[in-house]
């Protein structure tokens, strides 16, 4: 099983489970640490209090056996009178024995029957020549602590002394201790681990909350929201995010800028493009009033004729004048504004202007426009402007004497337009790059590479699509899809973002 | 799965504890010791019993088991040193002292000085050596004590008070009455009482515990218990040291090896002053042998007056 199969995922868990962890098995170290040095504690003291009643329980009974070794009375029933008193005024004592050097018992509890004897054998007891405290759990089940005093003055011995105490309060002790420290300890990783998780509650809480604020950011509010203040570093990352948001917009507006120039670099691009053909259209009325002119100079009497030629020179510069208009129509950086467009309008505004172009090619123009199209919610401007766009480069793509169509229809809940030339097509592997920027099949001077791709930015800020299938050397075929807008109860345009 | 992982750890690592803990208490309560390697005692007395015996008595100026603390080394140093098993033969009295040596019940005996000096045949006993003071000469004296917080402050002061003394056959039992008070013109009738204890520590106890007024004993058990809160008044002239006495009928041999063994002794050398410095303060400076005339001499006076 791998390990991140099994340690869970989140934060918090993983925190607690990691803290949880550490800390248990720290305290557990440390009150077991505490326990076994305390309880090392507890036996030796138990062991020195032991000896320490056994060498003055001795003192009275080296009295006694000196007295006896001098003859000067019997320390049978003497010692024995010693030992039952000292048991009595001593309830944690078990059993009192006094050796003499021969290892004979002089003395002794009542209820004892030794041996055997915890310590060793009565031959190892008699050779002790200092103190000794054992341990033990006797064969009938409870514990005692026998002491072993050996009883001497100088080198002179007046036998053994041994004491067995009962040791089963030292475990319980033990037992009390272990549990309380226990209890402790786990009520102190609870405790911790307890506040371990409100804190995580509260900063996670807060994570969220910035969660929250990037995921429903929204970058057109004025002001941008500010989260809440806190001191804490979740706080600073507030701060940060806000930096940040603030950062984001500036880039957008920014980019907005650019984006706004680019497609005004690209209008006057296209301008340019039109340029000779709206010159000749310019140019023929022109020559028509230079004309006029000449014929009212060489006949200024004539009065029928210069009213008839001066008609006929107002016409051409109305013409002339319409040409400008247009075009100017379509060169002024206007402010973008969504509302609704019916798809052929733009089209036809296009054709009028691009009619110039296509009669100095000869090339025939098929417009199949479907009347009564759904509306589409756009930016006239804009959408002119591919349309401008895509004639232009299919104006490009014929010869002399092509054909060209264009087309509009409806299908699906979205308008459609198709532009179609027979043209040289474009190769399969640079179908794929048409829609870079900066690309293009033109000669230098004759394209900025930025028309497509423009293109392309502002039908889907539309919320539509633009594709393009082609045959090399037979035709290319251009489609916008654009999904059709209801203006019925007049709220789409309010609802629409702009692009 | 996933919702039911954490509570799995939780509840394994809670097992995991409960075992551990549960282990570690079954540890912590088997508190029994380990076998300790038995020492060997000391082997001496295996060979003691084959050697011929020689009782050493003492007189009882202390409780027995005080002297067997102070004059057992004396012994153990004879059992190591010398050929034979000497072994300590208490006494009942001053008195009982001189007659278990006399009566061959012991081979020698410490003695008082003043008992010793007051031997009305003294023939029959030998002195063998007597303990140094710290100014290299076998003297001591008996000082009056009070306790540190008493207005006691000579002799002369006592009149009307309670004193305590040790064994009438002892100096420390006699001074005040033959020599202390007649020095300052007072008598024993001029004291509210004098009761004799049978040793020299009791005396002690019975001044600290304010039964009586002041008391005599030996100065080296007035030095013991000074830090106890025991203050010297007075101090005696001083008397040859309590004498290691050997009776005339004992094997020459034996009294020799003894008096050899404790005249050797030198306080100076490092060895022997490191033993010496183990025993009991009254001997750690080491013996000087020592003449009957010393002691005739030193209570001639009042064997004169009695």
């Amino acid at each position: 099983m791998r390990v991140s199969g099994v340690v869970p995922q989140g934060l918090r868990a993983r925190i607690l489970l990691t803290v949880g962890l550490t800390a248990t098995v720290i305290m557990m170290l440390m009150s077991w640490s505490m326990l076994y040095s305390w309880r090392g504690s507890l036996v030796l003291q138990e062991k020195t209090n032991a000896q320490a009643v056994s060498r003055a329980f001795s003192v009275a009974v080296i009295d006694a056996l000196i007295f006896a070794d001098q003859d000067l009375f019997q320390s049978e029933g003497f010692l024995g009178n010693y030992v039952d008193l000292f048991m009595a005024q001593n309830p944690r004592l078990r059993a009192i024995t006094i050796l003499d050097p021969a290892g004979s018992v002089v003395a002794r509890s009542w209820h004892r029957t030794d041996p055997p004897w915890v310590t060793g054998s009565l031959e190892e007891l008699l050779r002790i020549d200092r103190p000794l405290s054992t341990i033990t759990r006797t064969p009938e089940g409870p514990w005692v602590l026998e002491t072993v005093l050996p009883m001497r003055t100088g080198e002179r011995g007046w036998g053994v002394l041994v004491l067995a105490v009962e040791a089963d309060s030292i475990r319980h002790q033990i037992r009390r201790n272990f549990t309380l420290l226990a209890s402790f300890s786990m009520a102190v990783t609870s405790g911790m681990l307890l506040l371990l998780w409100l804190m995580l509650s509260r900063l996670l809480g807060s994570l969220r909350a910035l969660v929250l604020a990037m995921d429903t950011v929204d970058f057109t509010a004025r002001p941008i929201p500010v989260l809440p203040y806190r001191r804490d570093e979740i706080g600073t990352l507030y701060k940060h995010f806000h930096i940040m948001q603030q950062r984001v917009e500036q880039s957008r507006d920014d980019l907005m800028k650019a984006q706004h120039q680019v497609w005004h670099a690209e209008r006057l691009a296209a301008i340019g493009r039109l340029a000779s053909g709206l010159a000749h259209e310019i140019n023929n009325p022109l020559n028509g009033i230079r004309n006029c002119i000449y014929a009212i100079r060489a006949d200024l009497d004539n009065r029928r004729q210069t009213a008839e030629y001066l008609d006929m020179m107002d016409e051409g510069l109305t013409h002339a004048s319409g040409v400008i208009k247009k075009l100017l129509g379509f060169a002024r950086k206007q402010q973008a504004g969504m509302g609704p467009v019916d798809i052929n309008e733009p089209v036809e505004a296009v054709q009028r202007l691009v009619a110039f172009n296509l009669g100095r090619k000869k090339i025939t123009l098929e417009m199949n426009l479907e009347p009564d199209l759904p509306l589409v919610s756009a930016d006239r401007q804009l959408i002119q402007e591919v349309i401008m766009n895509l004639l232009l480069n299919a104006i490009d793509a014929v010869q002399e004497s092509g054909f060209i169509r264009v087309a509009t229809l409806s299908r699906d809940g979205e308008v459609i337009l198709e532009v179609n030339d027979r043209g040289h097509g474009i190769e399969a592997g640079q179908i794929d790059q048409i829609f870079d920027p900066f690309f293009t099949t033109k000669k230098a001077g004759e394209g900025t590479g930025l028309g497509l791709s423009i293109s392309l930015g502002i039908v889907q800020a539309h919320g539509g699509s633009l594709g393009v299938t082609s045959e090399p050397g037979v035709e290319t075929t251009f489609t916008i899809s654009l999904p059709a807008a209801d203006f019925e109860d007049g709220t789409e345009v309010e609802e629409e973002t702009k692009p | 799965m996933k919702r039911i992982l954490l509570p799995i750890i939780i509840v394994a690592l809670v097992a995991l504890v409960g075992v551990t803990n549960f282990l570690v208490l079954e540890d912590l309560t088997d508190i029994s010791t380990k076998t300790v390697p038995l020492a060997v005692g000391p082997t001496t007395g295996d060979d003691l019993s084959d050697r011929p015996l020689v009782r050493i008595g003492v007189v009882s100026r202390f409780a027995p088991n005080v002297i067997y603390a102070g004059y057992q080394p004396i012994m153990d140093y004879l059992n190591h040193e010398g050929t034979r098993h000497y072994e300590l033969q208490l006494s009942t009295s001053y008195q009982d002292a001189v007659d278990r040596l006399r009566q061959g019940q012991v081979d020698a005996s410490f003695l008082g000085a003043w008992i010793f000096g007051h031997l009305e045949s003294g023939e029959d006993l030998l002195p063998i050596a007597a303990p140094l003071n710290e100014q290299g000469r076998s003297e001591f004296h008996a000082v009056l004590v009070t306790r540190a917080a008493s207005d006691l402050t000579s002799i002369s002061q006592l009149e009307g008070r309670k004193v305590a003394l040790p064994s009438p056959q002892s100096w420390s039992g006699n001074w005040l009455q033959t020599n202390g008070l007649a020095d300052v013109g007072l008598s024993v009738a001029d004291l509210d009482s004098i009761h004799h204890f049978d040793h020299h520590q009791t005396v002690v106890w019975q001044i600290l515990r304010g039964n009586f007024d002041a008391g005599v004993v030996k100065e080296s058990v007035a030095a013991k218990f000074r830090s106890e809160g025991l203050r010297t008044v007075a101090v005696s002239q001083a008397i040859p040291g309590p004498p290691l006495v050997g009776r005339r009928g004992v094997d020459h041999v034996v009294l020799e090896e003894i008096s050899r063994l404790l005249l050797v002794l030198d306080p100076d050398h490092p060895a022997d002053r490191r033993l010496l410095e183990s025993w009991t303060p009254e001997f750690s400076l080491g013996f000087t042998a020592v003449d009957r005339r010393q002691y005739q001499d030193a209570f001639q006076p009042e064997r004169a007056n009695r």
